[in-house]
């Protein structure tokens, strides 16, 4: 089924093509099509309202995904902490050195 | 001892295997990839919205001027375009962007700096306590096992991190892909900004040739004001196809990156680089365990 949308356009393209054949254009072709490029503009305005809250919840989700990220990254500051944890296996070392010295 | 060392060697690099490697080559470039995508877009929500709403604006008020049919109740120049909806949009793109920006950073932060500062730090404090004097080599090896095993700690970090967060948000960046679309889309049914665009340039070129053809019925005055119009609503019309080409190319790109993306980080595909670079990492580790038994 096609949209009203799409139907809009069609119409206004056939009365452009017909403005556009006539020299000069008619008063009531160009009568005709401001009040369809004006019902064009309505239908907009209601899609880009609905679309506008869409938009609203997908701005929350790339905050969030943004968020996480973040956190991620600053957890590998807590990089010493995973150090200490090495290095006390790794101490083991030094202690054998003591052994050998 | 030489056998206890080698066991202690053997068990780390055992916990290293084990844990695999990090982000592949493959992934670490798909994310750039991903973040060039999601600055583009970001550079287009924030310039072209704005463009497109200043254009709508001056459009109307041409279309007012010359049009003596239109009255007070006509003067809502911005619309469809309404100020919130209008930083709605950029916003989104920002967030979008901002997301990009940091994946970029998780996948390809240098911690080598930091990774040093802990290592020297950690030297530091383990020879003061023991109160042993460690001969340079030695403090070298124990420095290099510390930040290898670091550098892979790191690594398996920002792999975990970037395989949890991608595809979690894969769908919500394909969703504002297609919100995007429909806004710079000029097919035939769509109902977006840049189809406001083009269809408030269609209406003040629609006004503009009724005076322009309409011989000398009205003045010189008049009917330049008329000609400036048609030239104006002429370049919107031009410019809102450029618009559209350019923000269909920004947002296929976009769409493929964050496919490709959410692919790669779930195959691992290793290249035979990236396991000849694990590899060179433990065997560096290996070596510097066998200086240290020497």
């Amino acid at each position: 089924m096609t949209s009203l949308g799409k139907e809009l356009h069609n119409t206004i393209r056939n009365l452009e093509k017909l403005r556009d054949s006539q020299n000069p254009p008619s008063d009531d072709v160009i009568a005709k099509l401001d009040v369809l490029y004006d019902q064009q503009i309505d239908l907009i305005d209601a899609a880009i309202n609905k679309n506008t809250e869409k938009y609203k919840k997908a701005t929350t989700s790339m905050k969030e995904a943004a968020k996480k990220t973040k956190e991620a990254i600053d957890d590998l500051a807590k990089l010493e902490q995973a150090l200490e944890k090495i290095a006390n296996a790794i101490g083991k070392v030094t202690e054998l050195l003591d052994e050998v010295a | 001892m030489k056998k206890n060392l080698t066991l202690i060697a053997g068990c780390l690099l055992f916990v290293v295997l084990l844990s695999g490697c990090g982000l592949t080559s493959k992934q670490i470039v798909q994310t750039q990839s991903f973040g060039s995508a999601t600055e583009n877009i970001g550079k287009l929500g924030e310039e072209e919205f704005v463009n497109i709403r200043n254009g709508i604006i001056e459009m109307n008020k041409e279309l007012v001027a010359i049009d003596n049919t239109k009255t007070a109740s006509d003067l809502k120049f911005d619309r469809p375009t309404s100020p919130e909806a209008t930083a709605t949009r950029i916003a989104a793109t920002k967030a979008l962007k901002s997301y990009g920006d940091l994946l970029v950073n998780l996948a390809t932060e240098d911690r080598a700096e930091d990774l040093q500062k802990a290592a020297n730090s950690l030297i530091n404090n383990t020879t003061a306590a023991l109160k042993k004097d460690l001969s340079e080599e030695e403090k070298g090896a124990i420095n290099k096992i510390i930040v290898g095993f670091g550098s892979f700690w790191i690594d398996n970090k920002k792999a975990d991190a970037a395989k949890e967060i991608i595809p979690a948000y894969e769908e919500s960046v394909n969703e504002l892909a297609d919100l995007l679309a429909e806004d710079f889309s000029l097919n035939d049914g769509s109902l977006g900004y840049i189809k406001a665009y083009d269809t408030t340039a269609k209406r003040l070129k629609n006004a503009s040739m009724r005076l322009v053809n309409a011989g000398d019925q009205y003045s010189v005055l008049e009917r330049d004001h008329a000609v400036q119009a048609l030239v104006l609503s002429e370049r919107a019309i031009s410019r809102a196809n450029e618009i559209s080409k350019k923000a269909e190319k920004a947002i296929d790109s976009l769409k493929k990156a964050n496919t490709e993306l959410v692919k790669v980080i779930k195959e691992e595909p290793y290249s035979t680089d990236d396991i000849k670079a694990y590899a060179k990492k433990v065997q560096e580790l290996v070596n510097m365990f066998q200086v240290l038994e020497n």
